[in-house]
């Protein structure tokens, strides 16, 4: 037999505490679809980074047909025809599609020929069978042919490794359709595709190979007529999780937050969220699951006041308060866990006491009148340091010397310092590692049995089923489902979320 | 495509870090190198033309009030610049707002000389105030509201003001009898007292220090400074807190605009006691050197206003004695601005260096 | 008043040169993603070494070309503590003008003797150059010949800048590197590279422009001759959204602005009035532009769902 495509041998890389790829081996075949799947933070796009050249390894050896390589950059992957289709396309918005089909390809040339780049555009989109304006500047393409001019600019550097990844998180069922005959197309002009993904239906749909990665190691690699979604799904989730018991007590309140027919629209006025329904109430923990890019981003957005609703109405307590401020809900109640970790969450050029205050800073005891009391901004950073199990930092020292899991213990810390009426958490353990996970849920569990409402997004299924008294399911930007946890089965809620069954 | 911002002035990726002094300190050595050059390469010997300028500033009572009395606009615009950086608002338009402010206490002063002198004072404060607020407010909107990038239109607006007050020095209140483009004399009862006689220097100075015990004040002790700060240093976080970052960017620029104003006023009140076109060196952009090499912090704010006090009198001296053209001073001062917002630690080499040494 | 309206227009061409060379070089640069806010200083220094080698040389073109030369040098050594050190390049440019403006304070009066005005011996202008068959036409001869051959190469500027961003790699290459730095390294592109060329070709032509001032206009070197020149040119690629055309025609209109204001001068409308309109117009412009987009965003994230 001879040597794969593309073989990797005891890859590994570290970022800084967190081992993102443990000892990886991958044995690629030439002239096939090969699917990478695990659950979010589990290695696999760090693994294509470094296939790509975008992340060089710590320590491993990368081979490319038998021969040991070291990559040096994207452009030096792309000369070696390996080429990689992004979460976030690589496109540049402001210049036409033309224009980035050959943006960079011929260094050595001056002159841009528009003809000659156009007779070889309409040539690659006649290959993918896909049409597209190859004047207009890519800001108004739709998300699919964004996706496909990617695909054809790598093309057009003549890749013959593609690697997607999570190509159809942004695509409507249609365009993914689409994109899968592209990728069977490739494939059978003896094009090496690698698909990352944590769909398993569309491992099954279009792949011959599937490797499961689980914690920055390959747990399985198998032919995938020789396996099943039931196998790869617990390879993917793996057995050595035991939960803490969080079940409800079931003391359900009054409801303190309401949603009734809540729209929103994106920055390109899509809608993206649709006439969304729901109630959460006292000591009540409701998860929301979805893929991401459904729609969750906004419902958080909108519920913080971070976001004009296009319509509908958003009810705290009672009252109506879609068109207070973040500040208002704030003193409202209202509490968050932001996704968005380094940004919304936390700041890491910010001390670790401005983190710690940042929500609490107008309130006694730290402030009066106005005036703030360094003192005990200074106590209360310690104290929640202390409660909170924060560790690796002083409250003086930048946030940045924290790991991501200390540095959101410090978030949940700082959100849950006082029992809120209502905590909207977004994704809260998503990248934390494995303690850190377990007491975060913790701490949402107590916050429930104090009393809190608590509205928890999330994309993994374990989390969902083990913590929520009911969970609605957001597909789309609607609302497809809304069940108590108990009448939920992992391999449901599965299918809910990929929009299969009702 | 108009906006993209420029480059952060601090934070960003940190490739590499130098010592603390020796990034606090690289950006002076370097300035004074340049100028050092200047002198070496014309003739001159720069320990000695360096050795004199510090004497001239500092070697004597006369010589150390004049000092402060060049340091002091310095001091003011250096507050109001970083006023508005600390709260991530890039006023670059202190010089705008300094022109505005001191005409307005200028024509405050000699347009109502028979008010008393403390009533006549405050309001020429309050109007220098107000202009120089006023200055920043149409860029403060259109950054909050509009997303307009306040950065060219505070720099445009800084010729607007320029060309403003020269226009109504010199078409509606020009000074008779004297040479071109000089408004009337302020009322007496209008000067700011001076500190020591025969020299230049004037009560703005303790201003202007009392001006920074509360720029101290706001950002160490008070809750709208922790919001600005805040917004300046990380807006999402300070977003999702629930601070409202249009009013916070506002008050920055306004606050900013307002010292501005003050800048421009009480040397109007304090040292020149008319408007005279033009007048200003560039005490607006030297702010902005002084915000940026001193960290935005008061005690930085101080230091950076002083150095460049030292070398505006030193070099006024200089150039009277030995005929070095003050010009000199420029040269250092631009190469300073250059370095300090340049991150030297990006220098492979020079990170070894300092490491070794 | 059609005589004055030639006289204005014959003057506005030589005197919207500079403005003109240094606002494409910066709108060039702007593509590339950098606000050049120290064209002012690299005049200058175009402008003194004009003269310096004019003279030397008893050549105008040569004292062009060690103009456009040292512009780029100093434009590149600009663009390196902007592209390699980080520098914050507004703050950067400003402190590039003060330097400059410095720098011949100085050298003025301790090497040359002189306080503020420099006209060394040898020096030759730039000649005129009439154009014969449009020299005859009514009206437009006097404005569109008999001008500098620098003002002929300011013109001939704009396509070339046009076809320098649109119609070759290079340009295609550096509007993406503008655009979106993070996409074009991505494709490979040497960005840092691409913005030190832009800049350093932004100081070529603001060289020139400098040229044009002190062998064109006049022939002389002043400290103060840019006279503000740099930020108009800023204000031209603002106005013009950095694209070619639009900017070369704010360049112009600037420029009558500023043959109008000398006119002005002891007339009724105040000269300063005139000068602060460039500026105004980029307040002006970047309102109105910000507005639209406001009013865009608005109406579509508050358009609710069409009715299902």
């Amino acid at each position: 037999m001879s040597a794969p495509r593309i073989g990797l041998r005891g890859i590994v890389k570290r970022y800084g505490p967190i081992v993102a790829n443990d000892r990886v081996d991958l044995d690629v075949a030439a002239g096939g679809i090969h699917a990478v799947v695990g659950e979010n933070g589990a290695g696999k796009t760090t693994l294509m980074r470094i296939i790509a050249g975008l992340v060089e390894p710590d320590a491993g050896r990368y081979e490319l047909d038998g021969r040991p390589v070291r990559l040096r950059g994207p452009a030096d992957a792309i000369r070696r025809g390996i080429g990689m289709v992004h979460q976030r396309f690589q496109l540049v918005e402001e210049l036409s599609a033309l224009e980035n089909l050959v943006l960079g390809a011929t260094p050595g040339r001056l002159r841009f020929d528009r003809r000659a780049a156009r007779t070889a555009a309409r040539r690659l989109a006649e290959q993918l069978a896909a049409e597209l304006d190859w004047e207009a500047p890519v800001a108004q393409l739709s998300v699919g042919q964004r996706q496909r001019l990617e695909i054809m600019r790598l093309l057009y550097r003549r890749a013959d490794i593609l690697i997607f990844d999570e190509p159809t998180s942004v695509l409507t069922p249609g365009e993914a359709e689409l994109l899968f005959g592209i990728m069977r197309r490739l494939a059978a002009d003896g094009r090496t595709i690698l698909f990352i993904t944590h769909k398993l239906p569309e491992v099954f749909a279009v792949a011959q190979h599937v490797t499961v990665m689980r914690r920055g190691r390959v747990v399985a690699t198998s032919a995938v007529a020789d396996t099943d979604p039931r196998q790869v799904g617990r390879q993917m989730v793996g057995e050595d999780l035991t939960p803490p018991d969080l079940r409800p007590s079931g003391r359900v309140g009054r409801p303190v937050l309401a949603l009734r027919e809540v729209s929103a629209t994106g920055g390109r006025g899509e809608p993206r969220l649709r006439r969304v329904s729901f109630e959460v109430a006292e000591g009540e923990i409701v998860g929301v699951a979805g893929v991401e890019g459904n729609g969750q981003r906004e419902l958080v957005e909108v519920v913080m006041g971070l976001r004009q609703p296009a319509g509908g109405e958003i009810l705290l307590d009672g009252r109506p308060c879609g068109h207070r401020g973040v500040r208002e809900r704030r003193d409202l109640g209202v509490a968050f866990i932001s996704e968005d970790r380094d940004g919304e969450g936390a700041s890491l050029d910010a001390t670790i006491a401005d983190n710690a205050v940042a929500t609490a800073y107008r309130r006694p005891p730290l402030a009066r009148a106005g005036l703030l009391s360094p003192g005990r901004v200074r106590r209360a950073t310690e104290d929640l340091i202390r409660r909170f199990g924060v560790q690796g930092g002083r409250p003086g020292a930048p946030a940045r010397v924290l790991s991501g899991g200390n540095l959101q213990r410090l978030v949940v810390g700082r959100e849950l310092s006082r029992v809120p009426r209502l905590l909207v958490a977004a994704h809260p353990t998503r990248g934390v590692d494995l303690r850190g996970t377990v007491f975060i849920r913790q701490q949402l569990h107590r916050a429930r049995e104090a009393g809190a409402a608590i509205l928890l997004v999330s994309e993994e299924i374990v989390e969902l089923l083990e913590l929520c008294d009911r969970i609605v399911v957001l597909y789309r930007g609607r609302i497809t489902a809304d069940l108590p946890v108990a009448r939920v089965t992992a391999e449901r809620l599965g299918a809910l979320m990929a929009g299969l069954a009702a | 495509m108009i906006e993209t911002a420029p480059a952060p002035l601090s934070g960003g990726p940190v490739r590499g870090r130098l010592p603390g002094a020796l990034r606090l300190l690289a950006p002076f050595l370097i300035a004074l190198g340049a100028g050092a050059v200047v002198l070496w390469a014309t003739g001159r010997d720069a320990f000695a033309v360096y050795g004199q300028l510090a004497d001239a500033a500092l070697g004597g009572g006369t010589q150390i009030a004049d000092t402060l009395a060049a340091t002091t606009p310095i001091l003011f615009t250096g507050i109001a610049t970083a006023l508005a950086f600390r709260a991530g608002a890039f006023n670059v338009g202190v010089e705008g707002s300094l022109y505005v402010g001191a005409f307005a206490a200028a024509w405050t002063g000699f347009s109502f000389p028979h008010l008393p002198g403390a009533p006549l004072l405050a309001l020429a404060a309050l109007l220098a105030a107000l202009a120089g607020a006023a200055w920043a407010l149409l860029p403060a909107l259109a950054r909050a509201w509009l997303d307009v990038s306040e950065v060219v239109t505070t720099l445009m607006l800084n010729y607007v003001a320029i060309l403003l007050t020269s226009y109504l020095v010199n078409d509606h209140f020009l000074a008779r009898g004297v040479a071109n483009s000089m408004s009337p004399m302020i009322a007496p009862q209008a000067r700011l007292p001076p500190l020591l006689p025969g020299s230049q220097l004037s009560a703005a100075l303790l201003l202007g220090l009392l001006l920074l015990a509360g720029y101290w004040f706001l950002f160490s002790r008070s809750t709208l400074g922790f919001e600005l700060r805040l917004v300046g240093l990380a807006p999402r976080l300070a977003r999702a807190s629930g601070v409202d970052l249009r009013r916070s960017l506002v008050i920055a620029m306004l606050a900013s605009g307002l010292v501005g104003g003050w800048a421009g006023g009480f040397q109007v009140l304090g040292v020149i006691h008319r408007f005279v076109d033009g007048f200003s060196p560039g005490y607006g952009f030297t702010g902005i050197a002084v915000a940026i090499l001193g960290r935005n912090h008061p005690l930085g704010i101080l230091a950076g206003a002083l150095f460049f006090g030292i070398l505006t009198s030193g070099g006024g001296m200089v150039q009277l004695v030995s005929s070095i053209p003050i010009d000199l001073v420029n040269v250092v001062q631009g190469t300073l601005m250059v370095f300090a917002v340049a991150d030297l630690g990006r220098l492979g080499w020079l990170r070894r260096w300092a490491g070794r040494a | 008043m059609p005589d004055a309206l030639q006289a204005v227009l014959a003057a506005a061409a030589p005197a919207s040169a500079s403005i003109l060379l240094a606002a494409m070089g910066g709108a060039v640069n702007r593509q590339g993603g950098i606000v050049n806010v120290g064209l002012e200083a690299k005049m200058l220094v175009g402008a003194f070494v004009a003269v310096i080698c004019g003279a030397a040389t008893s050549s105008s073109a040569l004292g062009a070309l060690a103009a456009a030369a040292a512009g780029a040098l100093v434009g590149s050594a600009f663009s390196l503590v902007v592209t390699r050190l980080g520098a914050n390049e507004i703050v950067a440019g400003l402190g590039l003008n003060l330097a400059a403006v410095g720098l011949f304070g100085y050298l003025l009066p301790v090497v040359f003797g002189v306080s503020a005005t420099l006209s060394p011996p040898g020096l030759v202008g730039l000649p005129l150059l009439r154009i014969p068959l449009l020299d005859a036409v009514p009206f437009l001869g006097p404005v569109l010949s008999g001008h500098d051959p620098l003002t002929y190469v300011s013109w001939m500027v704009v396509p070339l800048t046009w076809l320098l961003l649109y119609r070759t790699t290079w340009g295609v290459s550096l509007r993406a590197t503008g655009a979106d730095e993070e996409a074009a390294r991505a494709a490979g592109i040497r960005t840092l590279l691409l913005r030190d060329l832009s800049t350093a070709w932004a100081g070529a032509l603001a060289g020139l422009a400098g040229a044009q001032l002190s062998l064109g206009l006049v022939q002389l070197f002043n400290k103060q001759m840019t006279g503000g020149r740099g930020f108009i040119a800023l204000a031209a690629f603002y106005f013009g959204d950095a694209r070619p055309g639009l900017t070369a025609l704010a360049a112009l209109v600037f420029g009558v602005f500023e043959a109008a204001s000398f006119r002005l001068q002891g007339g009724e409308l105040a000269p300063q009035l005139v000068q602060m309109l460039p500026y105004l117009a980029v307040v002006a412009s970047l309102l109105v532009v910000g507005a639209r987009r406001r009013r865009l965003r608005r109406r579509r994230e508050l358009t609710p769902e069409p009715g299902r």
